[in-house]
């Protein structure tokens, strides 16, 4: 179902062993929130490979979050945001060109949130939703998806005798994966997840963080995280950011062991600022 | 399972808090001021300035209440005594005969309708030539007096001819000057609804003239010729027509025996009431005059007073006043039965099709209120045989009387009701008719300044809006009452918007108008409270919902819309309680017509003038004498607006609650 439209081959070399290919190309991006007055993210570069899971982190307000909202496009709701300069290809696809409809993409790039925001309706709707602003009416599809996702978020066994009850009635753990099977029945091909644990206990947590090295299979995961425990126990390969500017990239275990930059041994460190 | 070395564990230590010289914290108050044993402080001050407040208003609110249900529950004994009242005079019985009465003249209404209309199509021409030409006899009259006189003189010859002559073309032109509006605008009293005149009924009319000219002033007899070829053509249409007036004359007439019978008898106990009352009053003033030793000039005055007001009191007998009624009644199975019968027989005498469409609609109509009269007939028949005078009125018929009433009829000689429903189902309907324009607008305009509009485009529609709120009823009313109701009249009658509902209307002053007005009332308050409920519906659904690449519109539809929908429900119940309770406006513009609107006509109720509680409240307050039935009857319909707006409010909480729960 990956199959990909435009194989690119530049790589961060660790990657390059699992032979993987890249989705996501970030190309000297720059961002700013006011019309280009300052910017937020200033010529950030970066390669997302292929069905792994690449961390962002950094300090708080460095701008993780800004870009991966730029990766679905969700800034464009800001009406004082601007890409300043640069572009971002994926599947080799220019996502600012003109054609490009940010509607078609975000079906696409999916996304969850830090905090979990099911709607208020119920688990079944919570996952059809998506297929149905499709346009799909069928009821075996949307039962054959509903179910495909849940048991994707390994939520079918807690669910499956309660599907037409509110999503609100579960736990805070089984709604961030209620979330998380909301994104993946429509079948996108890269996940965006903005700090998805940081509202959950540690059982929980350990359960989405589970949940994601299954996903990895399927999904190419791009994860915002402040636990670096977390970065370093999920992810592939883990970016680190600092005041807007991509500070050092790669392999998760390199920069966890062996950073190049004094920078990012500071903030891994935990002595930073 | 560490397989590297874990950098970020090694986090410091934070230092501990150093040791500060501050004081030791002191729990001790300040002291106030110390007033008669109490202790007042400026909190203490405060506090029970606001507190005194609260209990204020619901002090306030108490006291309404119970001067309300004071006021209004007095009513039901009351009322109960004038139904009974109307029970002993025979004025119930009467009501009876009349309702049979009305649904016969609504019959009888509707034939003569029929019959203008099919002599209007078939002798149109002929019609309009006889008006026509009566108009210019009175112009000859005026103008031609000499003229004729003169010709009159003239001896038989060639000369009388040439004048003859002269004056056929002389009235011809005088004639012909008269413009057809001038001449449609004369003979609007006896044919409203000609639009035009035809060529040949001008040349009819004209000829019709001359002829009366050279005449010598006669009215010639081609005109009385005309008419009575009409009115034999019209002979089985005129047969039929003359039997259903005969056939209902003893119905009126007992109608009208009853009516004079029971006024009297109500004259009479109406006065000896009043006698009554007052000997009651003298009898308290005498004792309460001994009690406090007045001179004896005053207690002589109460005395003298007080047997004159005896002496006028008659006893009466009850039994042998409503014998005439039961005597007049006992012929009314006969004549009702005749008259259902001759109707049916005058019916079929009709053919059941006539070239004009519209004439065969009439009386398929008067047909059908002719099967509805027959109904009414054998209930009342019923109902009438088991009628007696002196069957208890008890507190549950007044209550039902009041609240299932079908009539509100205040100020009448003959008797007053008060119904609660024409006022109920008038203020219902003018409400929800003007929800119906209300809500759409104020939830459309929510949802996109919410969802869509632009900062500066919110902030433009927004205040908007809310402004509407604060033009003062009376001038939304004004505007209503000398601007829109003529507009809409005027446009009701285009045939482009004959597809609505209610179109054309006949009354300036309707329902329609009034719910027009009123949503632009309601429209303001919905929209800010619906939008306040959009604006609480966290951004996080709106954001998931983007992100998983739905529109604005979906989202906005699956998404926003049911995540605050007891929100907008509590708006729009809030609404219809401001619509409900909202006065000026109606007593304006709703035409305050205190009738039950004519359901029967579907959609098109909302051209009906309707009367509703607020605005029968508003119209009638100033007219009471404080603590009559009718003040009472005023304070009841207060009380049930009241309940109104109670039950809406709470629901309101209870929606709202509900969603945070
Ligand atoms: N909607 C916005 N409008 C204007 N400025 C914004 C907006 N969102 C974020 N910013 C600013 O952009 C900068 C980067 O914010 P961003 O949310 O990307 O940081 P972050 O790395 O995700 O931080 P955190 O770890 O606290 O989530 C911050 O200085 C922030 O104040
Ligand atoms: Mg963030």
């Amino acid at each position: 179902m990956h199959d990909m439209s435009n194989e690119l081959t530049t790589l961060p070399k660790a990657t390059k062993k699992k032979k993987s290919s890249t989705v996501i190309e970030v190309d000297d991006i720059g961002f700013s929130y006011d019309h280009g007055k300052t910017e937020t993210l200033k010529g950030i570069s970066m390669t997302v490979p292929k069905n792994q899971v690449t961390a962002l982190i950094g300090p708080s307000g460095c701008g993780k979050s800004t870009l991966l909202r730029c990766l679905n496009r969700m800034n464009d709701l800001i009406d004082t945001a601007k890409i300043t300069r640069g572009a971002i290809r994926i599947l080799g696809q220019d996502i600012h060109a003109a054609d490009v409809d940010a509607i078609e993409l975000r079906k696409q790039v999916g996304m969850v949130f830090q905090k979990y925001n099911p709607f208020p309706k119920s688990i079944y709707d919570n996952v059809a939703y998506g297929l149905r602003i499709q346009g799909v009416k069928k009821k075996s599809v949307l039962d054959e998806a509903v179910e495909r996702s849940l048991k994707s978020a390994a939520l079918w066994d807690e669910a499956k005798d309660r599907l037409k009850d509110s999503a609100l009635g579960l736990s805070g753990g089984q709604q961030q994966r209620l979330c998380i099977a909301r994104t993946i029945a429509v079948r996108p091909k890269v996940i965006l997840m903005d700090e998805p644990c940081s509202a959950l206990d540690p059982i929980a947590t350990a359960k989405v963080e589970e949940l994601m090295l299954e996903l990895r299979r399927d999904f190419t995961i791009v994860i915002v995280t402040h636990s670096m425990q977390q970065a370093s126990r999920i992810s592939d390969n883990t970016a680190f950011f600092y005041l807007g500017e991509l500070i050092e990239y790669g392999p998760t275990t390199q920069i966890f062991t062996n950073p190049s930059v004094k920078q990012t041994e500071d903030y891994i460190s935990g002595r930073f600022g | 399972m560490l397989r590297f070395r874990l950098l970020y564990l090694q986090i410091p230590a934070v230092p501990a808090d150093k040791p500060t010289n501050k004081p030791a914290p002191s729990f001790k108050g300040k002291r106030g001021l110390r007033l008669m044993g109490l202790n007042i402080t400026t909190d203490g001050v405060v506090k029970g300035f606001f507190g005194g407040n609260a209990y204020l208003a619901i002090l306030a609110l108490l006291f309404i209440c119970v001067f309300l249900l004071k006021s209004g529950l007095g009513f039901v004994p009351g009322y109960r005594v004038e139904l009974s009242e109307a029970r002993v005079s025979g004025i119930e019985l009467t009501n009876r005969v009349r309702y049979e009465l009305t649904g016969y003249k609504a019959l009888l209404a509707r034939v003569n309708q029929a019959f203008i209309a099919e002599k209007r199509h078939l002798f149109s021409d002929e019609e309009s030539a006889i008006y026509l030409y009566e108009e210019f006899e009175a112009l000859i009259d005026d103008e031609f007096e000499e003229d004729i006189e003169q010709y009159v003189d003239l001896d038989d010859g060639a000369e009388k001819e040439a004048a003859s002559v002269k004056l056929r073309a002389d009235i011809a032109t005088a004639c012909s000057t008269i413009s057809e509006k001038q001449l449609l605008l004369s003979l609007a009293r006896r044919l409203p609804d000609l639009k035009k005149i035809s060529p040949e009924a001008r040349q009819q009319a004209l000829t019709l003239a001359q002829e009366y000219a050279l005449n010598d002033a006669e009215t010639p007899d081609a005109v009385a010729a005309i008419s009575t070829r009409i009115s034999q053509e019209m002979g089985t249409f005129n047969t039929a027509i003359q039997r259903i007036k005969s056939a209902g004359k003893p119905l009126s007439q007992l109608e009208a025996t009853l009516t004079r019978q029971t006024e009297e008898t109500d004259r009479i106990l109406k006065l000896n009431r009043q006698t009554s009352g007052s000997i009651l009053a003298l009898e308290e003033g005498l004792k309460k005059a001994h009690k406090r030793d007045e001179p004896s000039e005053t207690i002589t005055a109460i005395e003298d007073r007080l047997k004159k007001s005896r002496g006028s009191f008659i006893e009466i007998d009850t039994e042998a006043l409503i014998q005439p009624v039961y005597q007049a009644i006992q012929n009314h199975d006969l004549i009702v039965d005749t008259l259902v019968s001759e109707l049916a027989a005058a019916f079929d005498t009709l053919p059941s099709e006539f070239e004009n469409k519209q004439v065969t609609a009439t009386i398929n109509e008067a047909r059908q209120l002719n099967g509805e009269l027959a109904v009414i007939i054998a209930k009342q028949k019923e109902n009438i045989n088991a009628w007696r005078h002196d069957k208890d009125v008890n507190l549950s018929n007044a209550l039902t009387a009041f609240f299932f009433g079908s009539e509100w009829q205040t100020g009448s000689p003959w008797q007053n009701v008060y119904g609660l429903m024409p006022l109920f189902t008038g203020s219902l309907l003018v409400a929800s008719v003007s929800l119906l324009f209300a809500v759409p607008l104020a939830i459309g305009a929510a949802l996109y300044v919410n969802q869509f509009a632009h900062k500066r485009e919110a902030a433009l529609i927004k205040p908007g809006i809310e402004f509407i709120q604060a033009i003062p009823s009376v001038v939304l009313g004004l505007f209503g009452v000398l601007v829109l109701a003529g507009l809409l009249k005027e446009w009701s009658h285009s045939p482009l918007l004959s597809w609505i509902p209610g179109f054309p209307i006949t009354e300036r002053l309707n329902v329609l108008l009034a719910a027009l007005l009123l949503a632009f009332m309601a429209a303001p308050t919905i929209f800010t409270l619906a939008e306040d409920a959009l604006n609480n519906v966290p951004k996080a659904f709106t954001e998931a919902s983007l992100a998983m690449g739905a529109t604005k519109l979906q989202t906005a539809i699956k998404v926003v819309l049911p995540a605050s929908i007891s929100g907008i429900i509590a708006a729009i119940m809030l609404g219809f309680g401001r619509v409900v309770g909202e006065t000026m406006v109606v007593l304006m513009v709703a035409g305050n017509k205190a009738k039950i609107p004519e359901f029967s006509e579907g959609l098109g109720v909302v051209g009906q003038p309707v009367h509703t509680m607020t605005s029968i409240i508003a119209q009638e307050y100033g007219e009471v004498t404080e603590g009559s039935l009718h003040w009472q009857a005023l304070f009841m319909v207060g009380l049930v607006l009241f309940t109104i707006s109670l039950v809406i409010n709470s629901t309101c909480q209870r929606v709202l609650n509900r969603k945070t729960r």
